[in-house]
C-alpha cells in the first residue's frame, strides 16, 4: 500500500521549507510531503500524539528528512526518541543540515541516523542532491516492511 | 784578733742570725735577718718566731725541733720559713741553747741560711733523672717548681715556647715567665695552692699571658698538679701557647658576626653560650640578656613544652640538619611579639664538649612575599578562568553567527536561481545580468564569512605538531588543482623540499592558498610557471613559491598580508582578500615568517620559514 505520509520534513526555517519542498515536488510530484516546524511537533508527529493522534504508528513516513538546528526539542533528541524505540527504530532518516559541525555528524552516527548530507550552500548542488536523494531512498532503497515496526 | 770586729761581723753577716728570750720573744735581729726575712728589727722586737716566719702547718715541726734542742742544746735542720712578703724560703736552720752558770735557758740563738736557691738547683738535678724522659716526650711545656716557687725542672718544650736556655730557668722563680702585672699576685696564688693542692686548671674563667724573653706576651692555657716527692711538695704546670686557638676563636667569632643569619650556640643542658649581633637585632634581647639563659626563652610558649625534648634528641645524635622540617616555627622576642622562622642546625665539637649552634633566620618578608604570590596567582587563575571562558563564548557565538548568516545567503542565491528557472529565456539580458549580480554578491560573502571563520578558527587553535614531509604534503595539495582549469597550461616544478616540524592540517592550507593565488595571477600567461622549491638562510631552511605572473609592485607589499587587502582590481582578479592573512596568521602561529619579493609584470615569490629548527633535510 502507497504511503500516503511519504516524506516527513522537519525543518524551522520557512525559507528553507520552501525551497526544500519546491525542488522535491518539482523532482518528484507524486509524493506527499508533510512538514512540521520543531522538534516537539516532530516526535508528536511521529509518535501519533497531540495535534497528530489521529495518525497510526503502523503507517509511518517512508522517509525522514531532519534538521538539526530546530526549536523546542533540537533533532539530535529527535533522532534519539525515533531510534530508542522499536516501533520507529526502522524509519529511515536522513539529517538534512546546515551545519558543518563534526560532533553532530558524530553524534548523528552514533544514534544509528541512516544518512548525513550536508545542505550545499549553492543552489544548483542542492537541486542535484534531493534529486539524487529522493531516487535513492524513494526508488532505490527498499523500505522496510511493516514488521519492521512492531512494539518488542 | 781585731777587738771591734764581733759587732760588725754580726752586721755584715749574710745570713739571718737571731735570739729568742726562753719565752720565744725576739731579743736580737741581726741586718742578714731583715734581708732574709723582709723584717726589720724594730719589727720584729718582741714578737714571736712563730708569729713572723713559721707558716702555720710548721708550728708543730718547730715546737718539736726546739723540745730536741733543748735536750741536745744544738739541732741542725732544714725547713720552710715564710718571708714577710708571703714568700716561702727553705732555710737551713742551726738552734743553739746558751745556757747561763746555774744552767737555765738563758737565751736562744737561732742562725737561719736561706738555701732556696741552692735547694732548687739540687732538688732539680734529683727531680731531673726521674722525671727528664717524661717530660721531654709531653707536647706540652712543662714546668716544675717547689714550695718556693723556685724552677727545678723544665722540659724543651718549656724552652722552645718561652725563648730561654734551661740554665737560665732552673732555680728562678717561676713568676719569671709572666707579665709583669701577674707576678705579685702569683706569689699568693702559689702559696694557696700549697695549702690545698690539688690538679685543676689555673686561673678559670680569667685570661692568662705568659712572657717570653724576647718581651713578648701570648695567651696561654695552664694547668696545674701537684707532686709528692722525697725532696718534699712540688708543683708541675702544663702550660698551652693557644695563641692559635685565640686567632681561631677570634676568627670564628668574627665570622658569626658577619653571618647575615641571627646565630646562637647552646651547651647540652641548653643555656646560651654564644650569639651574634644578629640575634639582638632580630630578637630585641642584648647578649647580656640572653647568655647563660635557657634558649627556651626564644621560643614562643605554646612550644616550649616540647623543645627541651627536641634538644636532647639533637645531642642525642647531632647532625646538621634543619629543624622542623615542614612545620611553620616561630620565634619569640622580647617584646612578646612572635614571628616566622627557619632554622638549621649543626653540631658543634669544642673541648668543652659538643655544641648545638642554630643559624635562625627571619622569614617574615619571604612569607609576606609568598602570600602574595599565592593571592596573585589566583588572581591569574580566576582571570584565566574568565579568560577561558569568555574564549569559549566566543567560539560559540562565531559559529552560530556564521551558522545564522549563511542561511539568509543560501536563500538569496537559491530564490534568484528560483526565479532564473522561472522566468528563463523570457528575462532581457539586462535582467539577467542584473539577477547574475544578486547571485554573484550572496555567493561572494558566504565565501568571506567562511575565510574569515578559517581566520578566527585559527588563531584560536593549538597547533599539532609533528614532522611532516613537505614534499608529500605539496603533492597532496596539488591533487586538487589537478586537472588544471579549462584552457589553462600550468607548469608545476617541484624541488627537493625538507622535512620540517608543523601542523600539517595547517601547513595545507598555507600551501593551497599560495598555490591558488600563483595559479590565479598567472592567469594570463602560457605557459604559467609555478616552483615550489627551498633555500637556506643562516642554517635554516625557507621555502618559496615563485610564479611568473602579473606580479605587483613592492611599493605596496607592505599592505599584502592584511585581512581584505587587495592589490588588484576586483573584475581583474576575483578574491576576497583574506587568504594571504590566514597565510600570515598560521605562520605567525609557528614562530616564523612570510615576506614577498616581487616586481611588476615579473611575477611574486612568497617565501616563509618556521621558528621550530627542522629535524632531518630533504631525506
Amino acid at each position: 500500500m502507497d504511503n500516503l505520509n511519504e516524506i516527513l520534513l522537519v525543518e524551522d526555517d520557512p525559507r528553507d521549507v520552501r525551497l526544500t519542498v519546491h525542488v522535491i515536488q518539482t523532482a518528484y510530484p507524486k509524493k506527499k510531503i508533510s512538514v512540521v516546524r520543531d522538534g516537539q511537533e516532530a516526535l508528536d508527529f511521529i509518535f501519533c500524539r497531540e495535534a497528530y493522534s489521529s495518525r497510526s504508528l503502523a503507517q509511518p513516513p517512508k522517509i525522514v528528512l531532519l534538521d538539526l538546528k530546530l526549536p523546542k526539542v533540537d533533532g539530535i533528541q529527535v533522532l534519539r526518541e525515533m531510534k530508542a524505540r522499536s516501533e520507529t527504530r526502522a524509519i529511515p532518516v536522513v539529517v538534512l543540515t546546515s551545519s558543518r559541525e563534526e560532533k553532530d555528524m558524530v553524534e548523528s552516527y552514533r544514534l544509528g541516523v541512516n544518512s548525513y548530507i550536508q545542505k550545499p550552500v549553492d543552489f544548483e548542488s542542492f537541486q542535484e542532491t534531493i534529486k539524487t536523494l529522493g531516487l535513492y531512498w524513494l526508488s532505490v532503497n527498499q523500505p522496510p516492511p511493516e514488521k519492521a515496526f512492531v512494539e518488542d | 784578733m781585731r777587738p771591734d770586729i764581733s759587732n760588725k761581723l754580726l752586721d755584715d753577716n749574710p745570713d739571718a742570725i737571731l735570739a729568742t728570750a726562753p719565752d720565744g720573744k725576739i731579743i736580737y735581729w741581726n741586718p742578714g735577718a731583715q734581708s732574709v726575712f723582709g723584717y726589720s728589727s724594730e719589727e720584729a722586737a718582741g714578737r714571736t718566731l712563730e708569729d713572723l716566719i713559721i707558716p702555720a702547718e710548721l708550728v708543730e715541726e718547730e715546737r718539736k725541733n726546739l723540745k730536741e734542742a733543748l735536750n741536745t742544746d744544738f739541732v741542725l735542720y732544714e725547713s720552710v720559713r715564710r718571708r714577710k712578703d708571703g714568700a716561702l724560703i727553705y732555710v737551713i736552720s742551726s738552734t743553739k741553747i746558751v745556757r747561763n752558770s746555774k744552767s737555765d735557758v738563758d737565751y736562744i740563738l737561732f742562725n737561719k741560711k736561706d738555701v732556696t736557691h741552692l735547694k732548687a738547683l739540687r732538688d732539680a738535678k734529683l727531680i731531673e733523672a726521674k722525671f727528664r724522659d717524661l717530660l721531654e716526650s709531653t707536647p706540652d711545656a712543662i714546668i716544675i717548681a717547689n714550695l718556693t716557687g723556685r724552677i727545678v725542672l723544665s722540659n724543651n718544650q718549656t724552652h722552645r715556647v718561652f725563648g730561654y736556655e734551661r740554665r737560665e730557668l732552673l732555680g728562678k722563680p717561676v713568676e719569671m715567665l709572666l707579665p709583669e702585672r701577674f707576678r705579685k699576685s702569683h706569689v699568693g696564688h702559689r702559696a694557696h695552692f700549697f695549702s690545698q693542692p690539688r690538679a685543676r686548671s689555673m686561673g678559670a674563667g680569667l685570661e692568662l699571658y705568659g712572657l717570653r724573653k724576647d718581651g713578648k706576651e701570648f695567651p696561654v692555657e695552664i694547668s696545674l698538679s701537684p707532686l709528692e716527692t722525697d725532696e718534699g711538695a712540688l708543683v708541675m704546670s702544663a702550660i698551652r701557647d693557644i695563641t692559635e686557638r685565640k686567632k681561631a676563636e677570634s676568627k670564628f667569632k668574627s665570622l658569626l658576626e658577619s653571618a647575615p643569619d641571627a646565630i646562637v650556640i647552646i651547651n647540652k643542658e641548653g643555656h646560651i653560650v654564644l650569639v651574634n649581633s644578629q640575634v639582638e637585632r632580630i630578637f630585641g634581647y642584648t647578649r647580656d640578656e640572653l647568655l647563660g639563659h635557657d634558649v627556651e626563652i626564644l621560643v614562643p610558649g605554646q612550644y616550649r613544652g616540647k623543645h627541651p625534648q627536641h634538644r636532647s634528641g639533637f645531642f642525642a645524635e647531632p647532625r646538621t640538619r634543619s629543624m622542623g622540617a615542614g612545620l611553620q616555627l616561630k620565634g619569640l622576642r622580647k617584646d612578646g611579639t612572635e614571628f616566622p622562622v627557619e632554622i638549621s642546625l649543626s653540631p658543634l665539637e669544642t673541648e668543652e664538649g659538643t655544641l648545638a649552634m642554630a643559624a635562625i633566620r627571619d622569614i617574615s618578608e619571604r612569607k609576606n612575599v609568598e602570600k602574595e604570590i599565592e593571592n596573585l596567582n589566583l588572581g591569574l587563575e580566576s582571570r584565566n578562568a574568565e579568560l577561558a571562558a569568555a574564549n569559549k563564548e566566543l567560539e560559540s557565538f562565531t559559529y552560530s553567527v556564521a551558522h545564522d548568516l549563511r542561511a539568509p545567503l543560501r536563500h538569496i542565491q537559491a530564490f534568484s536561481n528560483m526565479l532564473k528557472q522561472e522566468l528563463g529565456d523570457g528575462l532581457a539580458p539586462s535582467a539577467q545580468e542584473n539577477l547574475q549580480e544578486i547571485t554573484d554578491s550572496a555567493h561572494e560573502m558566504g565565501v568571506m564569512i567562511d575565510d574569515l571563520l578559517n581566520l578566527a578558527g585559527i588563531g584560536r587553535r593549538e597547533l599539532n605538531l609533528e614532522v611532516t614531509n613537505l614534499s608529500t604534503l605539496v603533492h597532496e595539495v596539488l591533487k586538487d588543482f589537478q586537472p588544471a582549469p579549462a584552457g589553462r597550461n600550468i607548469e608545476w616544478k617541484i624541488g627537493d623540499l625538507p622535512h620540517i616540524e608543523c601542523d600539517a592540517g595547517l601547513m595545507k592550507h598555507v600551501l593551497s592558498n599560495l598555490f591558488s593565488n600563483a595559479v590565479k595571477y598567472t592567469r594570463p600567461r602560457n605557459p604559467a610557471i609555478i616552483e615550489v622549491d627551498q633555500l637556506t638562510e643562516h642554517g635554516h631552511p625557507v621555502i618559496y613559491v615563485r610564479d611568473n605572473g602579473v606580479g605587483f609592485s613592492m611599493k605596496h607589499a607592505d599592505k599584502l598580508f592584511g585581512a581584505f587587502q587587495r592589490l588588484h582590481r576586483r573584475e581583474d582578479f576575483e578574491g576576497t582578500g583574506v587568504g594571504l592573512a590566514t597565510v600570515q596568521r598560521i605562520i605567525q602561529k609557528h614562530g616564523g615568517r612570510v615576506w614577498v619579493n616581487a616586481e611588476l609584470d615579473r611575477g611574486a615569490t612568497f617565501f616563509f620559514r618556521l621558528a621550530i629548527p627542522e629535524l632531518t633535510e630533504n631525506k
